[in-house]
C-alpha cells in the first residue's frame, strides 16, 4: 500500500513538473498510509479534494502551525467517527485505534519536545493595549489613552496574546517612544500652583449648542429654550440669544383674536409681523359690518391694566372704537391704530379699569372681563389681534432676575450626538482632574405645532401639520410644553470636542430626569483639560443629516418626549493629592517650577535624585528584580545626559523613554520549564488584570510564595475581585466574542429605521455582555450559561429590546427572563448577533461558523475557493435559506454545511441587532409595505417578507423547530461548552494555543471543575493551577 | 573612551546617500525617477458595471471605464487576477499589497507590501522613503518585513504640513533635537542583549532579533530624516487643503488626497504612496452639488435591490470619475522626459471583487501609466485566476528593481509590456 502511495506521489511530482516538498508516505506515523489509501483517498485526493482537503499533498510537517492544525482536524474527525463517512466506507475500530494511536502519539511527542526545548508560549512583547495600562499604573494616569497611538498588534484565534503573531518593526518602535514620551510630558502637565476649586452655575438657556445646535441653524430649533414661565412664540422664534430678562417678566392674561367671538367677513392675515399667535384678523375695506369681542377670565378681581395689540402702522384706522366692559359699567374709546406699539413691539396700553367686585370676600374668586371693538364709522383698515390684562401689582413689581434663570430651561426634544451634540460648552474643565457636578432637569412633553422657516421669510404656522416630504425644515414650535408623562434617562459625558467621537467620550454618569418639579443630581466627574459636560437622551431620536427632510418621529401619541436642563453646577477641580501622583511617581518629592506647558522638577542633587528616581522607576517597570548592569546602563545614560548639559527634567524624561522602550521592559521574558515566581507573577497580571503585576503580586514573587497554590488561589481571587478585572472582562469579550466590532456596520436606515442613531443601544449591548460575564466569574455560574440562562442583565433600552416588561430606567440591574424568553445566554445576546451580522442582512453561515469557532470550539475549514459564494438578496422573493438550499446540494459543501447551518439557520429568528422577528423585511417584495418616519427622521419604506425558518437539524441528526429547541440540544453536550470556554481562556492567560499535546491538561482541568458544573471562576482557577499556566 | 555604535556608523560612512539638491526644480540631464501609487478602494466595484465584455485592444469600454475613457491609451484594465489564498472578504485589505494568504485566519500573519519593497530600494533618494495615506480609515496599505502596518496620514493638511511646511530655524533645531535624542534612545535600548538573550530560550532570540532589527532600521530612518531635516523643503504655489471633518466629505478628501499626491511626486519628495480609500467607514457620501447618499457601506450590501444598485453605480462612477482627474493632473505636468502620468504607475484597484457576496477573485484592477504600452484590456480566466502579483513584479521591474517573484507570484504578467 505504501508503495502505491508514494508512486501515485512521484507521479504528480512529475506531472507538476517541480520539486515540491510533499508529504512522503515513508515518513508518515506507521498505518496511516494504508488507512488512507483504503478509506481516505476516493474523496481526499488531489482530484475530488473534499472539503479541500487533498491527502496526497498534505506534508508531514509538524513545524507548520497550520499544516500541523490540519493533521489534528485529521485525527479528531477519524476518531470521533465522523470521518470516513459511514455510508462510504466501514472502518472497524481496531484499525481506527491502532491507526489513530500513531498519529497521535507522533502529533503529541512531536509538540512535547518543542514544548521541552522552547516552552508552549513564544516569548512575547506586550500588546498596545497592555502597554497603555502599564504607563497608565506606572504613571497613575487611569484615564491615558495611547492604545490609539500604536499600531495593530497582530492575533491568533482573535488574541493579541501570542508571541508568534506580535511581530516588531520600525514602526512599533518609534510609536513606543512618540507614545511615550507623550504620556511622560503629561505627567508635567499642571499648573505650577495647585488650582483653587471654584464652583459655577452655568444656566442652559445661556449655551449657545443647548438651542443652536451645530450645523445649520434651522434644524436646530427642534429644541429650543423655556422661559420656565410663559412661553411666548416670539421668543421662540428669535434668531440669536434671549429677550432680555426684563421683556419675559410674567405678564397677566392674554387673549389671542382666536379665542375672540367675531362676526362679518374677516381676513386673517400675517403681513403685519408683530402679532401674536398663529395670525391677526383684518377688515376688508367696504366689506364690513365687522366685530369682535374677547372674553377673559381673570384669576381675581382688581384694577388691571387693559392692552390690545393691532400691530400698527401705515394704512390703518385713525378712530377705532374701542369698548371695555368692566366693574362699573362700560367704557368706549377710540383708538388710532396707525401709533406703534408701546410695549414689546407689541402692546397698546388703553387704560386702567377695574374688573369684579372689591369686597375682600370675592378676593379671590375668577372673574370676567370683557372688551369689543367695530369697525363702525372707520375708513382704513381695522386690525384685531389680542387683548391682554395687567394686574397692576404685577405692573411695577421689580422683576427677581435669578429666579428667572433659575427656573428657565432649555428642552431637547432629541439625541445628543451627531449632528447636534447638546451640552455645557461654556463650561471647559481649566485643568484636568476630578469635579463634581449638578444637574437640574426635568422630562416635559411637547404638543406641536410647526412652522417654515426659511431664509429671512417671516414664519408660517401650521397648527398641527402633518409632516409630508415636501416641507423640507419644517420646525416645531414649542408653545405648547406639558410636563413629561414618565421620567426620562439621561446620560452624561464629557469631551474635549464639540463633536465627540467615540474615542473622545468619558462616561459621567447616568439620572432620570423627573417630570413635573426640576430634581437635582449630582455626579462625580474626570475631566480632561478642556472638557465640556455634554449629553444624550435614551428615548429621544436622533435625526442626522443625510435624512432630510428632518422630520423626527412621534414616539408618544400625545407629544414629543423631551427633557428641559435647567442648569449645570461645576464644582472643582477637587485635589486631593498635590502634586499629582503621576508627577510623584516619576520625581517623588523634588519640588517643580513652571516651564512652559509643562512643570519642571528642580533637583539640587541631580546625580543622587537621578539615581534614586530610576532605581524606584526601574523596579516598578521592569517586572522583576532589576540587575546591576541593567541599571547601570540607563544609569550611565542619565550621567551622560546631564553631562552633555541636558536639564534634569529632560534627562529623566529621555531615561524614562528609554527604559520604557528597552526590550527587557517590552518582552515577558522566562526559560522554558516552570515559570519562576515573577513570570509567573506577571503572566497572572496579564491575564486578571491587563498590566503589570501589583505591589502584593510583588512581594509574594519575592518571597518566593506565590506558587503555593492555596496562595495561588487566594491571589486569584483577589485579582478576580479588584476593579481592574473589568479590563480582562472586557478585552477578553472584545477578543473571544469580536465585541470590538461592534460599531464596525451600521443597520441599514431603511430596513431597520428604528435603529437609526442608537448609541444608546449598541452602548447598552455591550455593558449586557460585559455585566452578565463579570458575573459568570464572580457567582461561579456554569459555563452552559454561555448557551442559555434565565435571567440576564438589562436597562431600560435593553429590555424594551427583548420584550421584557417592567424594567424602567438606565439603570442595570438583573432581570429573570420571562418564559420562554430567547434572550438568555451569551449566545442571543444582542451584542453577538450584531457582530455576526452586517446591518443589512443576517447570514446562517456567517452566524453558523462564529458560534462553531467561538462558542462550540469546532471551527470549520474555509470554504474551497472554487465554490460561488452565496449572494445576498433583500428583494424578498427568496430567503437566505431558500438561497442556500442551493448551495448545499453541492456535495463538497453539504459536509460542513451539515454543522455550520444549523446554529446559523437557530439564529435566523433574529435581525441584525439581535430583536426577534417573525418575518424578514424586504425593500420590494413582501406582504404589506411598511411607510413612515424612522428614528433619525428619515421617511422609509419597507416590506414585511417571507416568514422566518429557524427549524434545523444538527450534524447528529436531531431537529429542532426553534433557538429554544436549538439550545437544549446544544446544551446536551455541557463538556464541548466547558472546554471551548476553557480553551478561549487558555490561549488568553497564557499566551499559546491548546496543542495537541495539551488535552489531557485541559482534560483534568474539567474534571476538576465538573463538581461545580464547571463554573467560570472554578475554570479560570483550575486553568492557573495547571501545569499549562504554570509552565512556560 | 567608548564607542557608542552610532559612532560606528558614523565613521563607516554607512547610513546615508542623499541625492543632489537640484533633483527639484532645474532640469536635469538624469531620467526622470519612476513613481507608483497604489489605490486600494475597500468597497470594490460592482462587477458587470467595471468589467469590459471584450478584450484585447480593440476591447469595448465598460461603463465605469467610460468614465476615465480620455486616458484609454494610458491604462490597461486586467480581469481573472486575484491573490492565491487570500480571502476573509473585508479582511483581505491587508492582502491586497502583500498576496500573504489567508487574512481571515486566526494565525494570519503578513509580509512585506509592495510598496515597502520599493521604498526599501529607492526611499533614500527621496525626503520620504513612501508614504501612506488613508481616507476615512485608520489603517493602511503598507506592511513591513515583519508584517506590521505603517499608520497613515489620515489628513491632506497634515500630508501638506509634512511635505511643504517649512519651521523656522527654531522649530527645525527642536526637530533636530527630538530626532538626536531618539537615536541616543536608541542606543541604549538594546544595550547588552547578551544578558537578555540569557534570559530566553533559543526559540524565542528570533522574538529578540525581530526588535534588534526593527530598532535598526528605525535608527536608519531617524538618521536619513535628520539629513533631509537641515535641507528646505521644496517651493509650491498651491495653497495648503483644509481637510474636511465630516467623514461623508469622503470624495471631496479624495480629491485633496490625489492632489497632495501629484505634488509629492512632482516636487520628488518621495516616490511611492499608498492610498486606502475607506468606504466602510464612511457614512455617507456627499457630491459636488451637495447632494448626499447615507452609508456606502450598507448601500454595497445592496443585495439586488435596485435602488441601492443605481446609488452604488452613482458612488462607483465617481470613484472612477475622480480616477479620470488624477490621470489628467498627472499628465498635465511636464517632466524632462515626458510627463509625470509616464513616470508614474498608477494601481488602482480593490481586495473585493464582489461587495455584495465580500468574495476577494476576479479582483478589479488597472494600471495605468509608468511607461507601458497600455490601451487594452487583459482577460484572464475567471474560473482559475492569475496572480494578481505577477503585475506587482511587473511593476517591480518597471521601477527599476531586479526582481523575479513577489509573494506569490508565477513570473511577469503575460501581455504587459
Amino acid at each position: 500500500m505504501k508503495t502505491i502511495l508514494v508512486l501515485k506521489l512521484a507521479i504528480i511530482v512529475l506531472a507538476l513538473g517541480l520539486i515540491a516538498p510533499i508529504c512522503q508516505g515513508s515518513e508518515l506515523p506507521e498505518k496511516l498510509p494504508a488507512l488512507f489509501e483504503k478509506h481516505c483517498l476516493n474523496c481526499h485526493d488531489d482530484l475530488e479534494t473534499k472539503g479541500g482537503l487533498d491527502l496526497q499533498s498534505l506534508e508531514w510537517n509538524l513545524d507548520d502551525p497550520h499544516t500541523a492544525g490540519i493533521w489534528v482536524k485529521i485525527h479528531d474527525r477519524i476518531a470521533s467517527g465522523e470521518m470516513p463517512p459511514k455510508r462510504r466506507s466501514r472502518l472497524g475500530d481496531v484499525e481506527r485505534s491502532a491507526a489513530l494511536n500513531n498519529l497521535a502519539k507522533e502529533i503529541a511527542q512531536f509538540q512535547d519536545k518543542q514544548h521541552a526545548q522552547h516552552g508552549r508560549a513564544v516569548s512575547r512583547r506586550v500588546n498596545r493595549f497592555e502597554f497603555e495600562n502599564i504607563l497608565r499604573d506606572l504613571l497613575h494616569d487611569p484615564h491615558l489613552k495611547i492604545a490609539g497611538r500604536l499600531p495593530l498588534d497582530g492575533e491568533v484565534h482573535g488574541f493579541a496574546k501570542v508571541g508568534n503573531s506580535l511581530d516588531v518593526s520600525h514602526v512599533q518602535v518609534n510609536a513606543y517612544l512618540n507614545a511615550t514620551e507623550f504620556a511622560l510630558r503629561r505627567a508635567l502637565e499642571f499648573p505650577a500652583s495647585k488650582p483653587k476649586p471654584t464652583t459655577k452655575r452655568y444656566y442652559a438657556r445661556e449655551q449657545g449648542p443647548m438651542w443652536a445646535g451645530v450645523g445649520n441653524p434651522a434644524w436646530a430649533r427642534f429644541s429650543l429654550a423655556l422661559d420656565g414661565l410663559e412661553i411666548n412664540d416670539e421668543y421662540s422664534f428669535k434668531k440669536r440669544g434671549f429677550p432680555s430678562l426684563e421683556e419675559v417678566q410674567a405678564v397677566g392674561v392674554t387673549v389671542d383674536d382666536t379665542e375672540a367671538e367675531h362676526t362679518g367677513p374677516w381676513r386673517k392675515s400675517t403681513n403685519r409681523s408683530n402679532h401674536l399667535g398663529d395670525h391677526y384678523l383684518s377688515t376688508d375695506k367696504d366689506k364690513g359690518p365687522y366685530s369682535i369681542k374677547w372674553t377673559a377670565t381673570l384669576p381675581k378681581p382688581g384694577t388691571y391694566e387693559v392692552r390690545v395689540s393691532f400691530c400698527g402702522g401705515e394704512g390703518l384706522d385713525g378712530k377705532v372704537p374701542y369698548t371695555v366692559h368692566h366693574a362699573k359699567g362700560k367704557t368706549r374709546l377710540t383708538i388710532d391704530q396707525r401709533v406703534k406699539p408701546t410695549i414689546a413691539g407689541k402692546w397698546f396700553p388703553i387704560g386702567r379699569f377695574t374688573f369684579g367686585s372689591t369686597e375682600a370676600d370675592a378676593k379671590s374668586k375668577p372673574v370676567t372681563a370683557e372688551v369689543s371693538l367695530t369697525d363702525k364709522n372707520t375708513q382704513g383698515f381695522v386690525i384685531a389681534d389680542a387683548v391682554q390684562f395687567v394686574h397692576v401689582d404685577e405692573l411695577n413689581k421689580k422683576v427677581n432676575k435669578s429666579q428667572i434663570k433659575e427656573d428657565s430651561s432649555t428642552a431637547i426634544f432629541r439625541g445628543a450626538y451627531t449632528p447636534f451634540y447638546y451640552g455645557f460648552n461654556q463650561f471647559k474643565a481649566p485643568v484636568r482632574g476630578d469635579y463634581r457636578i449638578h444637574l437640574r432637569a426635568r422630562s416635559v412633553l411637547r404638543k406641536t405645532d410647526y412652522v417654515d422657516w426659511e431664509g429671512d421669510k417671516k414664519p408660517r404656522f401650521y397648527p398641527n401639520l402633518v409632516l409630508d416630504a415636501t416641507r423640507r425644515f419644517p420646525t416645531p414650535v414649542n408653545d405648547r410644553i406639558l410636563p413629561g408623562k414618565r421620567s426620562e434617562p439621561v446620560k452624561v459625558y464629557s469631551s474635549t470636542l464639540h463633536e465627540p467621537n467615540t474615542q473622545s467620550m468619558l462616561p459621567i454618569g447616568i439620572f432620570e430626569a423627573p417630570p413635573d418639579a426640576p430634581e437635582t443630581f449630582e455626579m462625580q466627574a474626570f475631566l480632561e483639560k478642556g472638557g465640556m459636560v455634554k449629553l444624550d437622551c435614551m428615548r429621544l431620536p436622533s435625526p442626522m443629516i443625510p435624512a432630510l427632510p428632518h422630520t423626527i418621529q412621534k414616539i408618544d401619541p400625545e407629544g414629543y418626549p423631551g427633557v428641559a436642563f435647567h442648569w449645570l453646577e461645576v464644582e472643582g477641580p477637587i485635589i486631593n493629592e498635590w502634586p499629582p501622583a503621576s508627577y510623584r511617581a516619576l520625581f517623588g518629592d523634588l519640588r517643580f517650577k513652571p516651564g512652559g506647558k509643562h512643570v519642571e522638577a528642580i533637583s539640587d542633587k541631580p546625580l543622587e535624585d537621578a539615581r534614586e528616581l530610576l532605581t524606584r522607576f526601574m523596579q516598578q517597570a521592569y517586572r522583576r528584580p532589576v540587575t546591576k548592569s541593567e541599571f547601570q546602563r540607563f544609569y550611565g545614560y542619565a550621567k551622560q545626559l546631564l553631562a552633555d548639559g541636558t536639564g534634569f527634567t529632560d534627562t529623566m524624561i529621555t531615561t524614562y523613554s528609554a527604559v520604557l522602550a528597552s526590550p527587557e521592559f517590552l518582552f515577558h521574558c522566562s526559560k522554558p520549564g516552570e515559570l519562576d515566581d515573577h513570570a509567573l507573577a506577571e503572566r497572572l497580571a496579564f491575564f486578571l488584570g491587563e498590566s503589570m503585576p501589583d505591589n502584593q503580586l510583588r512581594k509574594l514573587a519575592e518571597s518566593g510564595k506565590l506558587r503555593e497554590p492555596d496562595t495561588l488561589k487566594a491571589e486569584v481571587d483577589r485579582l478576580l475581585d479588584k476593579p481592574e478585572s473589568t479590563r480582562f472582562v472586557e478585552r477578553f469579550l472584545d477578543s473571544w466574542l469580536k465585541l470590538d466590532e461592534i460599531n464596525d456596520t451600521e443597520p441599514d436606515r431603511d430596513l431597520y429605521p428604528e435603529y437609526a442613531g442608537d448609541w444608546w443601544l449598541v452602548d447598552s449591548m455591550l455593558a449586557e455582555s460585559r455585566l452578565y460575564f463579570a458575573d459568570l466569574i464572580k457567582n461561579n455560574r456554569p459555563a452552559r450559561n454561555v448557551i442559555d440562562a434565565d435571567y440576564t442583565f438589562a436597562d431600560e433600552r435593553i429590555a424594551r429590546h427583548y420584550g421584557i416588561p417592567g424594567v424602567v430606567g438606565p439603570t442595570f440591574r438583573r432581570v429573570t427572563l420571562p418564559k420562554n424568553s430567547p434572550y438568555g445566554g451569551i449566545l442571543t445576546q444582542a451584542s453577538v448577533l450584531k457582530v455576526t451580522a452586517n446591518g443589512t442582512v443576517t447570514s446562517p453561515v456567517l452566524r453558523g461558523v462564529y458560534v462553531l469557532e467561538h462558542l462550540i470550539g469546532d471551527p470549520p475549514s474555509p470554504p474551497p475557493p472554487s465554490v460561488p459564494a452565496v449572494e445576498p438578496d433583500i428583494r424578498g422573493a427568496q430567503t437566505i435559506r431558500e438561497l442556500l438550499a442551493k448551495h448545499r446540494e453541492d456535495a463538497s459543501c453539504a459536509a460542513c454545511h451539515k454543522k455550520i447551518d444549523p446554529p446559523g439557520f437557530a439564529l435566523e429568528s433574529f435581525d441584525v441587532m439581535g430583536r426577534w422577528r417573525d418575518n424578514y423585511r424586504s425593500l420590494a417584495d413582501g406582504s404589506k409595505q411598511i411607510k413612515g418616519i424612522g428614528r433619525s427622521g428619515n421617511e422609509f419604506v419597507h416590506y414585511i417578507a417571507k416568514p422566518v425558518d429557524a427549524s434545523g437539524q444538527m450534524a447528529e441528526g436531531e431537529a429542532f423547530k426553534n433557538v429554544l429547541e436549538f439550545k437544549k440540544l446544544l446544551l446536551e453536550d455541557e463538556d464541548a461548552i466547558a472546554r471551548n470556554l476553557a480553551e478561549q481562556l487558555i490561549v488568553y492567560g497564557t499566551g499559546a494555543p491548546v496543542g495537541f499535546a495539551d488535552r489531557d491538561e485541559v482534560d483534568a482541568i474539567l474534571e476538576k471543575s465538573r463538581a461545580s458544573d464547571f463554573g467560570v471562576r472554578t475554570l479560570i482557577h483550575e486553568i492557573i493551577q495547571s501545569p499549562l499556566f504554570l509552565r512556560k | 573612551m567608548k564607542t557608542t555604535r552610532r559612532a560606528f556608523l558614523k565613521a563607516a560612512g554607512v547610513s546615508l546617500c542623499l541625492p543632489m539638491l537640484e533633483s527639484f526644480g532645474a532640469a536635469s540631464a538624469a531620467p526622470s525617477p519612476k513613481r507608483m501609487i497604489a489605490v486600494c478602494q475597500d468597497l470594490g466595484f460592482i462587477p458587470r458595471q467595471f468589467f469590459p465584455e471584450t478584450s484585447g485592444r480593440d476591447y469595448e469600454l465598460s461603463p465605469y471605464l467610460e468614465k476615465i475613457a480620455a486616458h484609454r491609451d494610458q491604462f490597461t484594465v486586467f480581469s481573472g487576477l486575484s491573490h492565491p489564498g487570500v480571502d476573509g472578504g473585508h479582511r483581505a485589505d491587508k492582502a491586497f499589497l502583500t498576496a500573504a494568504p489567508h487574512p481571515g485566519r486566526a494565525s494570519f500573519r503578513n509580509s512585506l507590501s509592495l510598496d515597502q519593497l520599493i521604498a526599501n530600494e529607492v526611499g533614500h533618494m527621496t525626503r520620504f522613503r513612501s508614504l501612506s495615506l488613508s481616507v476615512n480609515e485608520t489603517r493602511s496599505l503598507s506592511y513591513t518585513q515583519a508584517g506590521v502596518e505603517i499608520p497613515p496620514i489620515q489628513s491632506a493638511t497634515d500630508l501638506y504640513k509634512k511635505l511643504f511646511l517649512k519651521g523656522d530655524r527654531k522649530a527645525i533645531e527642536a526637530q533636530l533635537a527630538r530626532l538626536r535624542r531618539k537615536e541616543s534612545i536608541l542606543d541604549v535600548v538594546l544595550g547588552q542583549t547578551s544578558e537578555l538573550n540569557g534570559r530566553v530560550s533559543a526559540g524565542d532570540r528570533e522574538r529578540i532579533d525581530q526588535f534588534q532589527t526593527a530598532v535598526r532600521d528605525l535608527e536608519q530612518r531617524l538618521a536619513e530624516q535628520r539629513a533631509w531635516e537641515s535641507r528646505p523643503k521644496p517651493d509650491v504655489n498651491e495653497e495648503m487643503p483644509t481637510y474636511p471633518e465630516d467623514k461623508k466629505q469622503f470624495f471631496a478628501m479624495t480629491r485633496m488626497m490625489y492632489d497632495m499626491s501629484r505634488l509629492a511626486f512632482q516636487t520628488d519628495s518621495t516616490r511611492v504612496i499608498t492610498l486606502f480609500l475607506g468606504g466602510v467607514r464612511t457614512p455617507g457620501v456627499t457630491f459636488d452639488d451637495g447632494r448626499s447618499l447615507g452609508g456606502y457601506h450598507n448601500i454595497s450590501h445592496h443585495g439586488k435591490d435596485e435602488q441601492k444598485l443605481k446609488q452604488l453605480e452613482e458612488i462607483e462612477s465617481f470613484q472612477m470619475q475622480m480616477l479620470g482627474e488624477l490621470l489628467a493632473d498627472l499628465k498635465q505636468v511636464e517632466e524632462a522626459d515626458g510627463n509625470l502620468l509616464d513616470n508614474t504607475m498608477v494601481l488602482y484597484g480593490s481586495h473585493l471583487g464582489d461587495a455584495n457576496i465580500h468574495n476577494n477573485i476576479n479582483l478589479p484592477v488597472i494600471l495605468a501609466g509608468g511607461g507601458y504600452r497600455h490601451g487594452q484590456h487583459l482577460a484572464f480566466n475567471q474560473h482559475s485566476n492569475t496572480a494578481l502579483a505577477n503585475v506587482y513584479v511587473s511593476m517591480l521591474q518597471q521601477m527599476g528593481i531586479e526582481r523575479e517573484r513577489f509573494a506569490s507570484s508565477t513570473g511577469t504578467l503575460t501581455g504587459l509590456v
